[in-house]
């Protein structure tokens, strides 16, 4: 990890202001101090239930919000220091549900080929070209050029989302639950198609899913998300296999795939509780089954505990003195 | 998409014409209205080869002749004349010429500045939103036929300035559609992606957002037809419209009100087509909006 990492996020953050009427402001803390690093050409997977924030982070990384505070960097340059349009040239995204993300009045060839249409400084038969060979690339066939997205299936919207996404030959490619809204054996072909292209084209992926089999199967490092805030951060092995954190543990104990040994110990109750008055503390101590008084008083830091960054009193060395110990 | 009512894209998918026509023509109303204004349609194109007289001959020796059905009737007046001996027939098919005219133009006119106001703001939202919104619902809050009352005393009485009077009261109806359809679309993932793959404002607009917000729009537009038609003859009944002597259907009613107790067909035949003409075009545009929108589908 000494070398510079080709994606770094420093303590972002995105609060949301609602207005409501006539009881004043309330913010909405989508991203709390969510810091990570992302080496070239591996797959980050950020996990978490629905509403801890996984897609406003995408959205601060794709440039559709402003973040509200904190850093992000490319290969190390700052994102306010990248221009835009360079910024999406490296980064592009494949969108959750392939129905709503492809406009249903174009056809497949002219939606593969609208960023470079877009881009500019190609002839049209070049433009063309490219579109046809990205198709054979993802797995359509010739066939499809000239059909509407409402006469395909689920699985070829996306590998047309997916296409799009690379045509611009992007560094880093954001991956919002790519697959949740396909059929299982659809997702496995997906999900090897995404894995095939990222050995091709030397892809980074920062993918954002609540599958954890999924994220088992592509992840190199796994991060965990409760409430915008980073709750376990690591290698696949360390997070997925010897969770430490009470959160990962529960949610993997949900999971049938994972330790059996956890499978009993840990439910997870209750909803996520209202982002717009987060409690102090701890944000998991609502339905923490480990619970402690600090837990309710003080925020615990990301600490490195097992070779793996965790945020939990129970790992803090000393919890009366954890205000010392800084966020990374 | 099969799954019924958990489908929320209220999307046209770009169906083929054979697949519109089958959910059209099933609907009995909507072909009768298609009937309807294409017969009118037919009638006003060719009203010079199929008119029997010119609308403006006046023709000495038959002043008010009834239809030739009624007593007193003269064969080479179908329809009757009118109190200066015209031929009502002609007239009538000549009016069926200014009211299509006057439909079409209507029609365009709030169309085009409508769609473009709905879309801009839609679109940019905030104060320029609030401007077009705020003066749309003060065109809104007064009656219609007034407003183009106030138009047309301040451009001066013609048929033309009765046209851009009637586009005006409709256009806050155009705006109001194409801003709600502008606004569940611009949210939409497709235009967002569009927008990371850089994207601008006008291909935004004019390439992604309009054309799914159209269907719609050809509805009200059908139904603006008859609006506009409607609106143009109480002008012209009003005197505000066209003038005297073309052959008008609301003008014509107006200049046979004194004879409606003496010669009744001469405000029933206009009165009657303004009414046929006007069901025409509600029927279609319903019909339209039936076989456009798949969530009226069974």
């Amino acid at each position: 990890m000494s070398e510079t990492p080709f994606l770094e996020v420093k303590n972002l953050s995105k609060t949301y202001e609602v207005r409501r009427l006539f009881r004043g402001k309330a913010f909405v803390r989508a991203l709390d101090g969510v810091s990570f690093q992302l080496q070239k050409g591996k797959t980050l997977a950020i996990v978490g239930e629905s509403g801890c924030g996984k897609s406003t982070l995408a959205k601060c990384l794709m440039r559709i919000e402003k973040p509200t505070g904190g850093e992000i960097r490319l290969g190390g340059r700052r994102l306010e220091d990248i221009p835009v349009r360079e910024w999406w040239r490296n980064v592009q995204m494949i969108f959750q549900d392939p129905y709503s993300s492809l406009n249903p009045r174009k056809k497949v060839i002219d939606l593969i080929a609208e960023p470079l249409v877009i881009a500019g400084g190609f002839s049209k038969n070049e433009i063309r070209v490219r579109a046809k060979a990205m198709m054979a690339k993802v797995g359509l066939r010739p066939e499809f050029e000239e059909r509407y997205p409402h006469m395909l299936s689920g699985g070829q919207r996306q590998r047309v989302g997916i296409a799009r996404a690379l045509i611009l030959k992007p560094q880093l490619l954001i991956c919002d639950e790519p697959v949740s809204a396909l059929d299982i054996s659809i997702q496995a072909q997906v999900l090897n198609l995404l894995m095939d292209l990222q050995d091709e084209f030397g892809l980074t992926y920062l993918f954002i899913s609540h599958d954890l089999s999924l994220v088992r199967h592509i992840a190199d490092d796994v991060l965990v998300m409760y409430l915008g805030q980073v709750m376990e951060l690591g290698s696949r092995e360390k997070v997925l296999f010897d969770p430490q954190h009470p959160y990962t543990k529960a949610l993997l104990a949900s999971h049938p795939d994972f330790d059996k040994a956890l499978n009993g110990q840990l439910t997870l109750e209750g909803e996520l509780p209202s982002p717009l008055n987060p409690p102090v503390g701890c944000p998991f101590q609502s339905r923490c089954p480990r619970v402690m008084a600090v837990c309710r008083e003080r925020r615990p830091p990301l600490f490195e505990v097992k070779s793996r960054e965790c945020a939990c009193h129970l790992y803090t060395p000393d919890p009366s003195d954890s205000a010392r110990v800084s966020p990374v | 998409m099969s799954s019924g009512g958990a489908v929320e894209s209220p999307m046209t998918a770009p169906s083929s014409f054979g697949e519109f026509w089958f959910v059209f023509s099933r609907n009995r109303g909507a072909v009768v209205g298609l009937a309807i204004v294409a017969l009118f349609a037919f009638l006003a194109i060719a009203a010079p080869w199929i008119a029997p007289y010119d609308p403006a001959l006046i023709s000495d020796g038959a002043l008010l002749k009834p239809p030739f059905w009624s007593e007193g009737g003269e064969p080479g007046f179908w329809l009757g004349t009118d109190d200066v001996g015209r031929d009502l027939l002609s007239r009538l098919i000549y009016g069926a010429r200014v009211s299509m005219a006057v439909g079409f133009l209507v029609v365009v006119v709030s169309l085009a500045v409508g769609t473009l106001l709905g879309l801009v703001g839609g679109y940019a939202g905030g104060w320029i939103d609030a401007v077009i919104m705020r003066l749309m619902d003060i065109l809104m809050s007064l009656p219609s036929i007034l407003l183009a009352i106030v138009v047309v005393t301040v451009l001066g009485q013609s048929l033309v300035n009765a046209i851009l009077a009637v586009s005006i009261t409709v256009i806050p109806g155009f705006v109001r559609l194409v801003r709600a359809q502008v606004l569940v679309e611009k949210s939409k993932p497709y235009v967002i992606a569009s927008r990371t793959f850089g994207a601008g404002p006008m291909r935004q607009i004019f390439i992604n957002i309009l054309p799914n917000c159209m269907a719609p729009v050809i509805v009200q537009g059908t139904l603006g037809f008859s609006d506009g038609i409607l609106n143009v003859a109480a002008l012209g009944f009003l005197g505000l419209g066209a003038q005297p002597p073309t052959a008008e259907w609301g003008t014509m009613l107006s200049d046979a009100r004194s004879f409606i107790e003496s010669a009744p067909w001469l405000v029933t035949l206009p009165g009657l087509c303004i009414l046929i003409l006007v069901l025409g075009f509600n029927l279609l545009g319903d019909g339209l909006r039936d076989a456009l929108d798949p969530r009226l589908q069974k």
